[in-house]
């Protein structure tokens, strides 16, 4: 009997839910900021390579001379703010063509998470990267790091000298404004 | 035997979908909107709250730029405005949007790239979307404007198919009783 039950209770509130990312993890309490920033607008933007979920690896300065770009770091897959900004950035991916900018997104998780966080949320037009191992160091390298091995939510806007033009760390547990991000992106060198 | 029949029944009957909601909340609603837009609802400007809303019904979808879904949806939702507009009751409904969490330049660009000409709401500190229990996007409410904001049908989630949504809100109005 104690059975049947239970099977009952595991169906009935096995309720479908409108999609995948439903599911994310909500984190609570989160410190705003919770790093120390090693970069400013003037200087040149560290390089770095990091593998790509299209697959082969990215090196940000395979962009200098060519195009603008746009880093878009957030803390961890999965979790609410983040599910949305990026299929945000996706939808406005004309904004950044326009501006002939590269988005490219980075967050700690290693591939295969991303990979399946990215499917959940229909998929994304746009470069993303893994800063999974050495585990952050990308992140550490601009102090975008939190101290719970986090990213920051940040985003750096490089010109196409690969000079930083743009640097916002915000609060982790709130989404930017897409509006100020292209007013900085229309400020860039034409 | 007898107890585990009744906890199953008190549980399915807990577990059946409800209205978050009897009645949409009086909210005031910021945004900019055309003559043409403030001529459809009855108003002169924004903001206003959803009373000052003339008509019988008012449609209010919840959606948010960011919500994939919603962005999925888009085209469903223009084509269930027109089905709406083109029905029997077309004159008597007024159709909203209020983006949760979104800002002014979000809306604009949502509206603009998503060919959404209806009036849209911006929601950027969410005050809106708590005053609707933090509702998942896209949802749907149909309210009875001349009944003190009753609701009469809510849906939350993908829409699917425009013609399904518009047969069960066009139902929810005849069994509300004034067409």
């Amino acid at each position: 009997m104690r059975f049947v039950l239970t099977v009952y209770l595991v169906l009935l509130f096995a309720v479908p839910q409108a999609g995948a990312m439903d599911h994310v993890y909500a984190p609570h309490g989160l410190k705003p900021v919770d790093s120390a920033l090693k970069v400013a607008v003037g200087d040149e933007a560290p390089d770095f390579e990091l593998p790509a979920l299209a697959g082969g690896k990215v090196r940000l300065s395979d962009f200098r001379g060519r195009k603008n770009v746009v880093l878009s770091f957030v803390p961890a897959a999965w979790t609410p703010v983040c599910s949305d900004q990026w299929p945000g950035y996706n939808a406005a991916l004309d904004l950044f063509r326009q501006y002939d900018a590269e988005l490219i997104g980075i967050s700690v998780d290693n591939t295969p998470s991303q990979f399946a966080w990215v499917e959940a949320m229909g998929g994304l037009d746009f470069t993303v990267l893994s800063d999974f191992w050495p585990h952050g160091a990308v992140a550490r390298t601009y102090g975008i790091l939190r101290t719970d091995g986090t990213a920051e939510r940040a985003l750096v806007v490089i010109d196409r000298q690969g000079i930083i033009r743009f640097v916002h760390v915000g609060d982790i547990n709130k989404r930017p404004d897409l509006g100020m991000l292209v007013e900085e992106l229309d400020k860039l060198p034409k | 035997m007898k107890k585990l029949i009744l906890t199953m029944t008190i549980l399915t009957l807990l577990a059946v979908p409800a209205l978050a909601l009897d009645v949409f909340p009086d909210l005031e609603l910021t945004g900019s909107l055309t003559a043409e837009q403030a001529a459809h609802l009855g108003v002169e400007t924004a903001p206003l709250k959803v009373s000052d809303i003339k008509g019988d019904y008012l449609l209010v979808e919840v959606f948010s730029l960011y919500c994939p879904i919603c962005q999925r949806d888009a085209p469903e939702v223009n084509a269930l405005r027109r089905a709406l507009a083109a029905s029997d009751v077309g004159s008597a409904i007024r159709f909203i949007g209020i983006g949760a969490g979104n800002t002014p330049f979000e809306i604009n660009f949502y509206a603009k790239k998503y060919e959404a000409d209806f009036p849209l709401f911006h929601d950027e500190d969410f005050v809106a979307h708590k005053a609707l229990e933090n509702v998942g996007t896209p949802a749907f409410y149909l309210v009875d404007l001349k009944a003190g904001l009753k609701l009469i049908f809510f849906h939350e989630g993908e829409m699917d198919d425009h013609k399904v949504m518009l047969d069960s809100l066009l139902k929810a109005v005849r069994e509300n009783g004034r067409e």
